[in-house]
Order: structure tokens, then C-alpha cells, then sequence
């Protein structure tokens, strides 16, 4: 019985999929074992990496049970000393990486005789990134990247080829709540790739600076970098160096309430905003809402595939929707993103 | 007199009697139905001859009780395997010996209560030139240069400053709850890092009374401490860590 979600992984050729949550409690973990279940049976060769602390005996904050991690015989799986040394199933260590975790290094290890695992991962994307790259060159087929809490960094296309994002009751007060953000979240993900001279003369600018302003020139772009030590702090002179002919403002780093609030000002149609990728938003919906209503662009130089998005119906304060309505309106409110339930589907 | 770790139960006064004790409160009076229920929540919970010793009328219909039963349950101890963390604990004088010998500079180490949080006790604890429980503050240390930037300080602002000051460690101290506000600020601060390209280049730290090792992990931090930690417990994890990483 081969999912829906499975064939859609396998179709689309993902070979590295990051399961991304909302917020804490969405079924990432049940995602991930769902996936890990799913290509054991198709005999896949499988790496398992958690961007935070995964499969755990209880949450640390509610005290509730978590769900466990198994992992198959023949699997790969990077996790911290301190979970290598306390796993029940009997781990081959292959490589020591050079990235520390509160519980000790990371260890890469291939998995002899099958049992629960504890995930303990690298907390920067390029930790992670590297130590998925060592997986596919230890022999794994495909690597799935557990999510943490609500960090939505793991979602970086530096890491993965694709993302599932999780969502569930407890996101939000009421459903309508839920559905709102999740769309919002989707949105904001699923920002376009930016193309073109356009795409070339903002790489271009972000070689020299950590912003940069592209004015339109007689056939291209006239690129104007900005220096700043970090991204952030030359987001300001962004702003007040536009000009009239300013096509797009070039965002090295994170784009905040603050610098969008300030390009709302500038003129009935804003300049395009181009930030790295979607994981560098940090802004809010009022505020993304009304610059998208004015008819402004954000793009990004790199996109995110977001396969699909899975639902939890009940939060473990035991609030909760009926599964079936949740998952329609959801559906709705997403289309065409597909969107499951693996546990009510099941 | 041998304990079987495969089946370890409740000891009372002879091995494997499996006695505890109990108490809880009722919502009920005082009173014989009282008794029993207490009784049978004590059956339901898997004692075995509970008895009630103490009933004590709370007032308002409520009612306490101290009971002791027999555990029927029994743990496998042998088979426990819990990840512990094994951090090197360094005095005063071995963390600024080690940064003075290893690294060769000061190590900038800024501070703050981050987003809404007001409760500047715990940073203040482990900041403060006089420090906490006879262990000096940061600021005691002279080859760490430390700066407090107080409480209710904004996350980007937080990473501004940092950037200003050349930081090598940033420490947040934060008061997390059940409420997903608290972790939600303590994510977004690593999350805008990365952002910003700069999870790499700095220690992310966070402290507080809910903070485990476990929970640093998913908040992303390079380390985390919770109750009871000691200003040179915080400096032995910096130092050790930035001279690991200054290694070829």
C-alpha cells in the first residue's frame, strides 16, 4: 500500500526532503517515521538527520509522550554522542563531523540492527547541509531532514530539494486561525524565482555588498552595492538610496516589518524586493498583504519546492477538529498544494 | 541481598516489598465515601492493599490524603539509556588561562533578556562582576569582555549590537512557559542569524528555567543551561567551544 504522499515524494524525484513545522506539535516526527516506514518497505537506502531533537521518550516543556524514531537496518543517521552512546538500536560509527551539539559531536553511523534512535542535529543549516551531502556520499538514497519546532531555516534549498510542511491545531485559537497562517506560511514559501537580467544583475549585486538597489539603464540594470557588516544593518540605506528608477532592492540577509513598512511609503507601486530565498522573511501578514495589494513583487533568488503539507487535528491539550473537515477546508483554502492527513487517511 | 535490575520496584522496608506512598487531594468531604475513593484511586494506579493514614478536611468540600500500598509495577533499570552531556567544568582561572594561552585575545561575550522578557535575575547572575554563589560573573574574567545589555532588547537589535561589538558568544536568558511566545523569540533569534549569515560565526547560547540540553538542541542554540547553573560553567562552554573551533 503505497501512499499518496510517498508516490508524490517519489514522482517529483526529491532526493532530500526537510519536513518543516508551524509550530511545535504539527506531526513532524509522525511525517518523518511515516516516511522512513514508507521507504523501508521500498528497500530504500535511507539517511536520517534532525535539524533540532527528535524522537525523544517525553516533550521537555508539556511532559507529554513524543513519538519515537525506529530506524531500519541498513539506515544512515547523524546524531549527537551522547544519543549515539544511549541508542537502542546498534549503530556502526562511519565519520566524527566537526559540528558539536549541547550532547556532543555528531557522529554519522550506519544502523546494524534496527531499534529507536534519539536525532540530535546541528542547529546551522550549513551543519546540516553538510552532513546530508556526507549521507548521499556514504551510499543513501534519499535523506529526510526532521524539522525543530517552529525553525523554518531547515527549509533552506541550501539543505533540501523539497519541503513538507506540518500544521495542526495547535498553531492557532480556532480553525480559521490555523488555516490563515498555514496559507500565509505557503505563501510566503512559495514566492516566485526571480528571472532573467534581473535575477543576474541581483546575484551580481550581493557579490559586492550585502544589499543592493538595481536601477533600470538602457537595456540592463545598473547594479549599486552596499556594504554593511551584516545584511540587516544595510537594509537602511536600501531604502533611502532609492530613486525613481530603482527597479529592485536586493535584500542580503533578513527582510524585517520595519524595512517592508518603509517600501510601502515609497511610491504608489513599489520596487521588487528580492531577498536569498523564503526562509529570509520575517515579516508579517498585514503588512506582506497590503505590499502585495499595492501590487508589490517579493522574489527570491533561489525557490522552495514545497511538495505538500501535512495536518494534525488535535494539539496535546487534547483541542481538537474533526479530522475530516480540517483536512477539506485545508485542502480548499491550499489548492493546489496537496495537502494530507496521514493518520486519518490511514 | 541482590537488586535484580531487569526488575527494579518501589523499596519500603525489605527488597522487592514494592511500598510507597502517596498523597493527593480530592474534591469530595471528608469523610467514609471519601476514604474509599481514595482507596480506589490507589487500586486504579496499580497499589496493591493501599491504606488510607491520614484524612485531613481541606475545607470547601476538598479533602487530602496520605496513603501506602504495594506498587505491583517493577522498571527494567538495565535498559535505560539516557544521552548525557559531558561538558568540561572549568574554575575561574583555567577559563581565562585557556583563552590566554589558546586564543591569544579577549573573548566578547554579549548578553540580554531578549523580546518581552523582563526577568533579568538569571543574565544578571551569571554577567555581574560579584556573580552568583561565591562564583565570579563574567565580568570578573579578565580576558572575557562582557556586555549586559539588559532586558526587553528586540532580536535584530540584539544581533546589531552583537555584530558592533564583535561577538563571539551571544547569550540570551529567557523565562519559557507553555506559551509558544517564548520559544517562538528564542527561534526567531537563531532563525534571523542564519539569515543574516551569521549562525556560524558566533555561539548562540540560551539560559532560563526551563532550558535543557534537549530543548537548546530544537531551539537551535549551541548550548543551553538551566537551574543552578554557575557563571563558570557558561565560560568553560565558551572557551572550550571557540578554541575547538579555532582549530585547523
Amino acid at each position: 500500500m503505497t501512499s499518496e504522499l510517498f508516490k508524490l515524494i517519489t514522482a517529483t524525484g526529491l532526493s532530500s526532503i526537510a519536513i518543516v513545522g508551524m509550530t511545535k506539535n504539527v506531526g513532524k516526527t509522525v511525517t518523518f517515521n511515516y516516511l522512513v516506514e514508507a521507504f523501508e518497505r521500498e528497500a530504500v537506502n535511507l539517511g536520517l538527520i534532525s535539524a533540532g531533537y527528535d524522537g525523544e521518550r517525553f516533550d521537555r516543556l508539556t511532559l507529554k509522550d513524543k513519538p519515537r524514531i525506529y530506524a531500519p537496518k541498513g539506515a544512515l543517521v547523524a546524531t549527537a554522542k551522547a544519543c549515539f552512546d544511549a541508542a537502542e538500536a546498534n549503530l556502526e560509527l562511519l565519520q566524527r563531523s566537526t559540528f558539536s551539539t549541547p550532547l556532543g559531536t555528531v557522529l554519522l553511523a550506519r544502523v546494524k540492527q534496527p531499534g529507536l534512535v534519539e536525532l540530535a542535529g546541528p542547529g546551522s543549516v550549513f551543519a546540516l547541509g553538510k552532513l546530508v551531502d556526507q549521507m548521499f556520499d556514504f551510499g543513501a538514497g534519499h535523506v529526510l531532514v526532521d524539522g525543530a519546532i517552529n525553525r523554518l531555516a531547515s527549509a533552506s534549498p541550501l539543505l533540501a530539494d523539497g519541503i513538507i510542511l506540518a500544521s495542526g491545531a495547535s498553531l492557532g485559537p480556532t480553525m480559521d486561525d490555523v488555516i490563515r497562517k498555514t496559507v500565509y506560511r505557503c505563501a510566503l514559501f512559495t514566492i516566485p524565482a526571480v528571472e532573467g537580467d534581473l535575477a543576474t544583475a541581483a546575484r551580481a549585486g550581493l557579490e559586492e555588498g550585502e544589499a543592493a538597489l538595481l536601477h533600470r539603464a538602457d537595456c540592463n540594470f545598473k547594479i549599486e552595492p552596499i556594504k554593511a557588516k551584516i545584511p540587516l544593518l544595510a537594509g537602511a540605506q536600501l531604502v533611502s538610496r532609492y530613486r525613481r528608477e530603482t527597479e529592485a532592492l536586493v535584500f542580503g540577509g533578513a527582510l524585517v516589518d520595519r524595512y517592508l513598512r518603509e517600501v510601502i511609503e515609497l511610491r504608489p507601486v513599489p520596487p521588487t524586493l528580492i531577498v536569498k530565498d523564503a526562509t529570509r522573511l520575517f515579516i508579517s501578514p498585514e503588512l506582506y498583504y497590503r505590499f502585495i495589494n499595492q501590487g508589490g513583487k517579493i522574489e527570491a533568488l533561489k525557490s522552495i519546492n514545497l511538495a505538500a503539507v501535512t495536518l494534525n487535528p488535535t494539539d496535546p491539550f487534547g483541542r481538537g477538529y474533526d479530522p475530516q473537515m480540517f483536512l477539506v477546508r485545508m485542502k480548499e483554502a491550499l489548492s493546489p498544494c496537496p495537502v494530507f492527513d496521514l493518520v486519518y487517511e490511514a | 541481598m541482590t537488586v535484580d535490575l531487569g526488575k527494579v520496584k518501589t523499596y519500603g522496608d525489605t527488597l522487592n516489598d514494592g511500598a510507597m506512598q502517596v498523597s493527593f487531594t480530592l474534591p469530595v468531604p471528608a469523610g467514609d465515601e471519601a476514604r474509599e475513593a481514595a482507596r480506589q484511586i490507589a487500586l486504579k494506579m496499580g497499589l496493591e492493599s493501599p491504606a488510607v493514614t491520614e484524612m485531613a478536611d481541606l475545607g470547601a468540600g476538598f479533602t487530602f490524603f496520605v496513603l501506602y500500598g504495594k506498587c505491583t509495577h517493577s522498571v527494567d533499570f538495565a535498559s535505560i539509556k539516557i544521552p548525557k552531556q559531558q561538558q568540561k567544568i572549568m574554575n575561574f582561572k583555567e577559563v581565562n588561562s585557556l583563552i590566554k594561552s589558546e586564543l591569544g585575545r579577549k573573548v566578547v561575550v554579549v548578553a540580554a533578556c531578549t523580546g518581552s522578557d523582563a526577568h533579568t535575575v538569571g543574565i544578571d547572575a551569571i554577567i555581574n562582576m560579584k556573580g552568583y554563589r561565591g562564583e565570579y560573573g563574567l565580568e570578573r574574567y579578565p580576558e572575557i569582555e562582557a556586555y549586559n545589555l539588559g532586558s526587553q532588547v528586540p532580536n535584530a537589535e540584539l544581533l546589531a549590537r552583537a555584530v558592533e561589538l564583535g561577538a563571539d558568544a551571544i547569550l540570551v536568558s529567557q523565562v519559557v512557559t507553555q506559551k509558544n511566545i517564548h520559544l517562538e523569540n528564542l527561534t526567531e533569534l537563531v532563525e534571523l542569524a542564519e539569515a543574516e549569515g551569521l549562525r556560524d560565526r558566533v555561539l548562540l547560547i540560551c539560559g532560563g528555567p526551563r532550558i535543557s540540553h534537549e530543548l537548546a538542541i530544537e531551539l537551535g542554540y549551541d548550548a543551553g543551561f538551566g537551574p543552578g547553573t554557575l557563571p563558570n560553567h557558561v565560560a568553560s562552554f565558551i572557551a572550550v567551544e571557540l578554541v575547538r573551533r579555532n582549530r585547523p
